[in-house]
């Protein structure tokens, strides 16, 4: 079954959905219609954090957004970071860390962590270590063992707040 | 296939007069799970994410009625936590932060799953739940409300507008178990709700019963050795017969998240703890 036409708002840009079926998620919309592959599918169950995006600022799992639902809320991807920091070239802060950190393997967690550590550098520019392990528990990383997660966590909260200062 | 995106409780019960099979759509952490599995079919869907009435919580009296759509992230509300202390204990073991961003009471009690963690809280509270459809409203008690393993009341055309529960002025605990600290589905979880003014403590079990259970014979013992008016310790052998009343009230079954006989030792032992947590520690010989 087709769904009635929406707009979805992602990074900034107006797309229409037209085509859309039945009980899409956000996430299959964002990679197999919007073209962007940023958002990764693994578990399709809200458990491994790899599709996290923000929707109205908030860190969701597009997993569990329904895409037709999301219609008006402005959605930020992995994508969009390095252009809402555009300041730190073209690689945003919390990019930047994890590159200078070696806090990437595989890379496949690494689009959900990158979008979990920027919420909640949002909301806390200097988390102790017990709030980041928390703010990171819903995403999963087989590869690291996480010692380089965290510490690229703290050196993107030391870029941001020198950015500020 | 219409998604309708309500803004009001009008539009929403007006939607499902309409089309009463539509799938109610809240948070979308339980329910989007089924379709991406394809264990849901879909139709007509209406969203109620952005109904303004459903979101945030009230105090009337004695009363808080929590809107639906309030989510587990919000109930971290200091001034919320304070009114209703083990149901914020039980939102915040819930999940990640993006499901505890999104998930919602409401769906939580729709989804009546026994692993549910605001349900232990609520059936201790004596928690109701308040019905609303274009005929009308209704209130039914969270015990009529879940009516077996993830089945509820709803009437089509039917959804959820509130819980409501009773402000208390004791202590009360949250506790389950699992393989991690985050990302929990409980294996057995108890909360325990104390109600100084009519002498009772009230003990919800999840994860042990296809629907919450109360362990009524603890409740009832333990009520009758409390120093309620002077405050004394527990006595030891109190707190482990309770625990042992406790265990004797769940009704666990095997599954791939642990025994039976594990389900059974484990609520005992966290009635135990959650008792003294409440009471402070127990004076005397173990039994």
């Amino acid at each position: 079954m087709r769904t009635d036409p929406y707009v979805l708002t992602v990074n900034g840009h107006l797309h229409e959905v037209v085509d859309g079926w039945a009980g899409e998620s956000l996430l299959f919309v964002l990679r197999e219609r919007l073209g962007l592959p940023g958002s990764k599918n693994a578990c399709e169950e809200g458990e491994c954090g790899s599709c996290s995006v923000r929707l109205d600022g908030e860190l969701v799992c597009s997993c569990l957004v329904l895409a037709a639902a999301a219609a008006d809320r402005a959605v930020t991807t992995v994508e969009g970071l390095s252009a809402t920091h555009a300041d730190a070239g073209p690689l945003a802060d919390v990019q930047r860390a994890f590159v200078d950190a070696g806090a990437v393997q595989c890379g496949f967690c690494t689009p959900g962590l990158l979008m979990a550590v920027d919420a909640l550098l949002a909301g806390d520019p200097d988390p102790d270590e017990l709030t980041v392990r928390e703010a990171i528990s819903g995403n999963l990383c087989r590869c690291t063992g996480y010692g380089r997660i965290l510490d690229a966590v703290d050196r993107a909260a030391a870029i941001r707040r020198e950015a500020v200062a | 296939m219409t998604v309708t995106i309500a803004h009001t409780l009008d539009d929403a019960c007006a939607a499902l007069a309409a089309d009463p099979e539509a799938l109610v759509l809240a948070g979308g952490t339980d329910l989007m799970v089924e379709v991406n599995r394809g264990d849901r079919s879909i139709g007509n869907v209406v969203a109620i994410d952005r109904v303004r009435e459903l979101r945030g919580w009230t105090r009337e009296g004695d009363v808080l009625r929590i809107g639906a759509g309030m989510t587990y992230a919000e109930m971290a509300d200091p001034e919320f936590a304070a009114l209703v202390p083990a149901l914020a204990q039980a939102a915040r073991t819930i999940g990640s932060p993006q499901i505890r961003a999104t998930g919602t009471i409401g769906g939580n009690v729709a989804t009546a799953s026994p692993a549910g963690d605001m349900l232990p809280v609520l059936v201790a509270l004596d928690a109701v739940v308040e019905l609303r459809s274009s005929d009308g409203g209704r209130h039914l008690p969270l015990d009529e409300f879940v009516v077996g393993v993830k089945a509820n009341a709803l009437d089509p055309g039917e959804l959820i507008t509130a819980v409501r529960v009773p402000v208390l002025d004791g202590p009360q605990e949250f506790l389950k178990v699992g393989p991690r600290n985050a990302m929990v589905i409980s294996v057995a979880s108890v909360a325990l709700v104390v109600d100084p003014s009519e002498r009772t403590v009230r003990v919800g079990l999840g994860s042990v019963g296809p629907v919450p259970l109360r362990a009524t014979e603890a409740e009832v013992l333990i009520a009758a050795r409390i120093d309620w008016e002077g405050g004394g310790p527990l006595a030891a052998v109190d707190v482990d017969r309770f625990g042992d009343l406790v265990a004797d009230a769940a009704r666990p079954i095997d599954d791939h998240r642990g025994t039976a006989a594990y389900r059974r030792h484990a609520i005992g032992v966290m009635a135990r703890r959650a008792l003294v947590r409440a009471f402070g520690a127990a004076e005397g010989e173990a039994a």
